[in-house]
This record gives structure tokens, sequence and C-alpha cells, in this order.
């Protein structure tokens, strides 16, 4: 039995033609798919089958962007990519050891970040691997979130600091000293001090080259982040503004008025109040 | 036309209803483009598919003549293998080099039913499988170097829930 028994057999994956191997596979799961690759030479070739594993993703719900070079550049650095000929299995196995890792594995103990001594901490942002703290010890601190480092300190405010920005290297902060600066998060360096505000700074956001803040003086102010210069005042609120957001063209405010207001910045118009608040705005959301 | 006569590759001729010969595509397309629909004596050759094979894929044919058209495919759906009728479970109790002729036969013929039934019966035979049980299941050799196959087994492991 032993000797006829391999007669009628037939390995299909590696007998069939190209495309019907291929389609037998796509009735696998990825754990079959998987298995087979581990077959034998031909079975792993066909089991890397790029097309295959992009409907596998697919089926996955996993985004159908496949975002260019998966794992070529960052190979080495990265935990989670995979030597394979196919971008779109690096993808699917990445997207498995993610969900795997929220499911079931233990959370790593927190890392804390040492600084600011008693002070409080009043902003927080974060951009790539750099974290920024804003204190009211009238410091800001940039720390490596791989290692939990402290990097540097930014040194320059007379006043605690209660707002900051980040986007790639720069820094903006705002302080009770009643000015804005921008820092340079590689060198520690300050690039400018924004003087007009004539309160506490409460409020920022950054968009592309231009800073609006919100200040304890009612007004907020658009500003150049590379010229340092103070480009509109936006005047109309009643009380401290205490939230903005800015998206480019249209900003909007919260205040302690208990009002919202959208504003042109460019013409420094009030082009809506939206008043029913009971109490002061601490937080808005813009989104488009 | 009620009747159409296909030949087998070893020459065996078979006369079947036009109406169950249709579900292959290929016979299909072949009798329009040739005019052959009033023609009562004309064969159509099947060279790749032998008497064997044929009288197999005619019998399933005949079985689901009245079958809805197969749905179009639809990628973002996890493909099913556990949805083979018990019909079709039993016709395919075949030996293995049966089931892989009635794939390139079904391929040949472009008989989308019949194709999908019987890839996924392979697919059914790897599933839930080790590596070493997909070889003793189709007589594979594990062509693996030793360094190789401790490559491939770190490159496929499948981070399992605990």
């Amino acid at each position: 039995m032993q000797l006829i028994e391999p007669q009628f057999q037939r390995d299909f994956i590696s007998l069939l033609p190209r495309e019907l191997a291929l389609y037998v596979l796509t009735f696998l799961q990825a754990e079959d798919l998987l298995r087979a690759a581990r077959t034998c030479r031909s079975w792993r070739f066909l089991a890397e089958d790029n097309l295959l594993w992009r409907e596998k993703c697919l089926e996955a719900g996993i985004d159908t962007e496949l975002p260019p070079a998966v794992n070529s550049s960052k190979k080495s650095r990265h935990k989670y990519s995979y030597s394979t000929s196919s971008p779109w299995k690096a993808l699917f196995m990445s997207h498995r050891s993610v969900e795997m890792n929220w499911r079931t594995r233990p959370i790593k103990d927190p890392k804390v970040l040492k600084g600011h001594d008693d002070h409080v901490i009043t902003c927080l942002q974060f951009s790539g691997s750099r974290i920024v703290s804003g204190s009211d010890d009238n410091t800001l601190k940039v720390w490596s979130a791989t290692t939990g480092k402290c990097l540097r300190t930014l040194i320059g405010h007379t006043g605690g600091v209660w707002s900051s920005q980040m986007s790639g290297s720069i820094i903006v902060s705002g302080s009770t000293d009643r000015t804005l600066k921008v820092w340079n998060a590689d060198t520690g360096h300050c690039l400018h001090t924004l003087y007009g505000h004539t309160s506490t700074v409460r409020c920022m956001h950054l968009h592309g080259k231009k800073v609006v803040s919100g200040s304890r003086d009612a007004t907020l102010r658009v500003w150049h982040i590379e010229s340092g210069e103070c480009l509109h005042v936006l005047t109309g609120h009643l009380a401290a503004v205490r939230c903005v957001q800015y998206d480019g063209k249209l900003v909007v405010s919260g205040a302690y008025d208990y009002m919202v207001k959208i504003w042109n910045p460019e013409t420094e118009q009030c082009l809506h109040t939206l008043s029913g608040h009971t109490n002061r705005v601490y937080s808005l959301q813009g989104y488009h | 036309m009620p009747n159409i006569k296909l030949q087998s590759s070893d020459g065996e001729i078979f006369t079947v209803d036009f109406e169950i010969a249709k579900s292959s595509v290929t016979i299909k397309t072949m009798v329009e483009d040739l005019g052959l629909e009033d023609e009562d004596e004309e064969i159509v050759p099947l060279p790749n598919v032998n008497s064997a094979i044929l009288r197999k894929v005619i019998q399933w044919a005949t079985y689901h003549k009245d079958d809805p058209p197969p749905p179009e495919d639809d990628e973002n759906k996890e493909k099913r293998t556990d949805d083979i009728s018990s019909w079709d479970a039993d016709f395919l109790k075949v030996d293995q080099g049966t089931l892989f002729e009635l794939i390139l036969a079904a391929n040949y013929l472009d008989i989308k039913g019949l194709l999908d039934v019987t890839c996924k019966t392979v697919a059914n035979m790897i599933k839930g499988k080790s590596p070493e049980e997909i070889r003793k299941t189709f007589n594979i050799k594990n062509d693996f170097t030793q360094a190789e196959e401790e490559q491939v087994r770190k490159e496929n492991e499948w981070c399992e829930e605990k």
C-alpha cells in the first residue's frame, strides 16, 4: 500500500499551472497560507504571491492603500518588518502583530519622564519621536519618546508656559510673560520672541508657517513663525480667549465670555458668533 | 439544436444536450463562433480532455444544469470552502489524479462552478494541516535546507491568541 499510494497523489500546487495553483490558494486563510509556505520551495514561492496577499488584506479590511516600500528602508529598525518579497504580505503580518499586541500582550511598564520638579505641566505635544512638555516653571523640555531621556530644556520665558505647538523641529510656546517664542527643537535655540499680547498667551494653533494665539487680553493674533511678524489681530471677544483652532483659512476661538467666534484672519473680521454656552468655553475641535 | 457531439482526446464521442454543454463557456463560444447551432452532425473536438474526465464533467454539468449562474467574485469577501453541496462532495470523492484532471478540464472548458468546487476541495485538503501533514497528503518532498527551514519558519510564524 505504501508503494502504491504515492502513485495516486498529486502535488496540486506545484503541478497545476501557476494561475490555477494560485486560485486554489485564494481559498485559504492567512494562517493556512503561512503553513503552506513551509512545506517546500515551490509552495513557498506561490504562497508569497503579492496579489494573493493583497486579496487577504482586502478580506481582512486592511486599508487598500499600500504604503510605498512597506519594509525597505525601516527594515533594520522596525521590529515587525518581515523579510518577504510581498509588500502586501508584510502589511498583513504587521497588522496582525499590532492586533495581537493589543489583544494579548501584557502592557509594558510606562516610562516616566522626570523633570519640571514640583511644577505643573501645562501642555504637551509630540511629533515623530520627540515629545515637548511645557511647565509653569517657565521652561519647556524636549524628550525622546524612544529612550525617555530629556534631550534639552528650552529656557527663555520669564513666566510660566501655558501653551505649545510642535511641528517637525519647530516648537512654539506661549507664556504668562505675554510672549510667544519659536524654538528649534534640534538645537534648543529660541528663534523668535513674538511681542504683542498684553496678557498671558493661553492657547495657540499652528498651521504651516502661521500660528494663531489666543490670550487673556481677549484678542487673537496671527503670526508668521519664520519672520516673527504679527500679521493680524482679531478683536471682539469680551474676556480671555481659552481655545483656538486654525485650518489655514478660518480661525475658530472659544473664550471666557461664553462665546465661540469664527474669523476670517485675512480681513480680521468676525464672521459668526456662536452664542449659547452658559459658561466659559474651554475646548474646541475643528474638522473639515 | 438540442444535442451536440463532443469528442474526447481519446476519440470517444459523447452526445450531450446543448443546454447542458453550454455551461462550458468554451464550448458555447466555439459553437456560436463556428455557427454550429443548426448543424446536427458536427463534432466538437476537445483534445485536452480524455473520456473518463469528460464523462465526469458531463455528469456534473447534467446535475447542475438548472443552477443559477455563479455570482461574481467579491474580492473583499473572505472566500468560503464550507459551502460544497453534499452531492458535489460525493461526486468529488475521487483519487487525487482525477481531481487534478477535473481542475484542468474545468479550467479549459471554462466551467466556473466546477472549477470553484474542485479548487475548494483541494483547499480543504490543505486547511488546518501542519506543513508535515500537508507534505504527507500530497507526497511532497521537503527540499528546504535546515537553515532555510528555520528561516521560513520564522518568516511565517502566526502569532496566536494566547
